[in-house]
């Protein structure tokens, strides 16, 4: 009993020590106004929400083993769908010299763009947190990563499919008709993935391959007791994917291309551009970036119901920006663009800024607008959603 | 005395470091000729040779530190005197034949806890620099041809704080002074990078240790644009001497960042593994 007591009280010891650390996280308030009347009857014009995303961090031997703990919830003042709860990371860690293990659920990132993330497929996107779709849920992982002259290999297993979670029909930015998805199909449950990832000189590339159920799915449309709902659909793909940026003096070109099989024909969508940086203007402190990405996408328009539509957002879109970062004591960050649909013209808008208030707390204000939508084309079903947002963040 | 001394120095230094020294000599051949010089040529290019002697001798007192780490708290204040602090934590590791590399990890403010830079700095080339995004777990790499602007919002810009590599600067010796009874070398120094926010520096250095004592930096239309001065020397492992505080004051905006250090460690056995985009995500 005493050696058991002993060896919990000599783990637990180098822990208390770093007691402040062991806890982070952040707790935000949010406010969305939508300014035009909504699509469907019973959407609010305006939302309110609170989330929280607290980390618990534990850590043995000085870092070299390690346990994540990142809850994350969020309740909305409207749609029941946006009101959710899931666990970010619930990750064990542990590195040696030539080799890196992580289990459990976790979070990975591959890619170079800023307008779409098209090679980034390991987790599923959170879709009710932000149409931007760079929220993610935990995706159940085993990673070896081994750290070799010629590059890093990451090897994965991903035991266990998360669906995309779907805006409610009684939340703004919904899809047009209900999803379903009590009744979707998911035709792989494990996935595998492996990456190679090097730099050389001013070139940073990544090659990567995965085999699974697609993170983005098909809808077919389906009666549910009469009334039609969007059933998704999660195929199995191999997808084979590069990633690639050449950073120079001011310059920064990056380019992301994939190919992948299992939805239909096996099709080839890249993104593609560069940013530029004006660095220290006028002696100010601020830095200007001015960034152009241009997206091309093979697939075919799909038969939805009655109509075609594009399978994807990115069928062939410029997207232009740019990102102004004041480099100030309150790290005031400015990052605007628009996303041009070239086929169509339609135009997806936005705007984010931030600001460190001080005393922990931080704000930010985001626009996201979309004009010139055409019925057939994939913004149509938000054309009535150009919102405006508040958020207040308080970090601990 | 004094003066046969320090020549008797040199050509022990000369003898030891004759390819740095031919280099630097090109260098200052290549390169331009100091803004300030006051005298003949004659007596210009012999400050050149005593500036750049003064600085390799700062440099070679400090070569063979392999790697350190150190907490850093950073202190910025208004003109009006209101305050916000940075804490961070720095890993760097000397290499040879090129610009060290370092890690900083960020831990206050906690909006940016969690994300780190990595910064492997070159001799003259621009360096190469990632950052650690913690919310998108997003290694990304970045442009480094800002080093004229502010870092995190201080007072200090990148290449204040970046590797002091001889090769970044051309030298000429300005004279010796005392300062509270302590003899100084005094030299002038010019940035040979063009994108630099300096048209020039003027280093003091103790001529007992040759510690870098105060650097008064001048902008693009050469006024003085900033002060640094180093307190709290100590010395560790019985050979390197680190500041324990770091003091910069903008002349123009009014202006100061204190950057304070502790715990510093050398030779913790850190290797070019612990500075790579691939590690960078494990770094906290």
């Amino acid at each position: 009993m005493w050696v058991a007591a002993l060896a919990i009280g000599s783990v637990w010891a180098p822990l208390r020590a770093e007691a402040q650390d062991i806890l982070s996280g952040e707790v935000t308030f949010e406010a969305r106004g939508f300014p035009r009347d909504a699509l469907l009857p019973g959407q609010p014009d305006a939302t309110l929400s609170l989330s929280g995303e607290p980390e618990v961090y534990l850590n043995w031997r000085d870092g070299v083993h390690s346990l994540t703990l990142t809850p994350f919830f969020r309740l909305d003042s409207s749609d029941g769908e946006r009101t959710h709860l899931d666990i970010r990371e619930l990750l064990w860690q542990s590195y040696g010299d030539t080799w890196e293990v992580r289990a459990g659920l976790g979070k990975v990132f591959w890619g170079v763009t800023e307008s779409q993330h098209l090679v980034d497929v390991i987790n599923q996107t959170d879709l009710v947190e932000s149409p931007d779709g760079e929220d993610k849920l935990g995706q159940p992982m085993v990673n070896l990563t081994l750290l070799r002259s010629w590059g890093t290999v990451d090897l994965f297993v991903l035991p266990g499919f998360r669906a995309r979670t779907f805006v409610g029909s009684d939340g703004r930015l919904a899809l047009p008709l209900p999803v379903d998805d009590d009744r979707e199909v998911v035709e792989r449950d494990v996935g595998y993935a492996a990456r190679w990832f090097h730099t050389l000189g001013d070139i940073d590339l990544g090659v990567s391959h995965f085999w699974g159920s697609s993170r983005d799915p098909h809808f077919r449309i389906t009666a549910d007791g009469g009334a039609p709902v969007l059933l998704p659909i999660y195929e199995t793909v191999h997808q084979t994917s590069l990633d690639l940026q050449l950073t120079s003096g001011n310059w920064a070109w990056k380019l992301e291309a994939l190919t992948r099989s299992g939805q239909g024909d096996r099709f080839y969508a890249t993104v593609g551009g560069f940013e530029y940086t004006i660095a220290n203007i006028r002696s100010s402190g601020a830095d200007l970036g001015l960034l152009a990405e241009l997206h091309l996408d093979s697939r075919d328009d799909i038969q939805f119901g009655d109509q075609r539509v594009s399978a994807t957002p990115f069928d062939q879109d410029i997207f232009v920006g740019s990102r102004l970062a004041l480099n100030d004591a309150q790290d005031t960050q400015l990052l605007g663009g628009a996303v041009v649909d070239l086929g169509m013209g339609a135009l997806a808008l936005f705007l984010e800024t931030s600001r460190r208030l001080g005393g922990g707390w931080t704000a930010d204000f985001e626009v996201r607008a979309f004009a010139n939508t055409d019925p057939s084309g994939p913004l149509y079903g938000v054309h009535r959603d150009s919102y405006g947002q508040f958020s207040l963040r308080y970090h601990f | 005395m004094k003066t046969t001394m320090k020549h008797l120095d040199i050509r022990g230094l000369v003898s030891a470091f004759a390819p740095a020294i031919l280099l630097a000599v090109a260098l200052v051949l290549i390169g331009t000729q100091p803004a300030h010089a006051q005298a003949s040529e004659t007596t210009g290019s012999a400050a050149a040779n005593r500036g750049m002697e003064i600085a390799l001798e700062a440099e070679r007192r400090d070569d063979g530190f392999a790697d350190i780490t150190a907490a850093m708290t950073m202190t910025l204040r208004n003109k009006h005197g209101q305050e916000s602090t940075r804490e961070m934590r720095n890993h760097t590791l000397e290499v040879d034949g090129d610009g060290d590399k370092t890690v900083v990890i960020f831990d206050k403010p906690n909006d940016v806890k969690g994300t780190a830079f990595l910064n492997h700095t070159h001799k003259v080339d621009d360096d190469d620099q990632w950052l650690y995004l913690p919310a998108l777990k997003r290694v990304k790499r970045i442009a480094s041809s800002n080093k004229s602007g502010p870092f995190m919002g201080s007072e200090f810009a990148y290449e204040d704080i970046s590797s002091q590599e001889i090769e970044k600067y051309t030298y000429t010796f300005v004279r010796e002074e005392d300062v509270d009874g302590v003899p100084h070398f005094v030299i002038e120094r010019v940035p040979v990078d063009p994108k630099s926010g300096y048209t020039r520096q003027v280093v003091s250095y103790d001529q007992v240790e040759y510690r870098v004592q105060r650097i008064d930096f001048y902008d693009r239309k050469n006024d003085l644009l900033k002060t640094l001065t180093y307190h709290g020397y100590a010395q560790y492992t019985d050979q390197f001497w680190r500041a324990d505080r770091m003091e910069m004051v903008n002349h123009l905006t009014g202006k100061s960042t204190t950057l304070a250090f502790a715990d510093y460690k050398f030779q913790t056995g850190l290797t070019d593994d612990d500075f790579t985009s691939s590690t960078l995500r494990r770094a906290r």
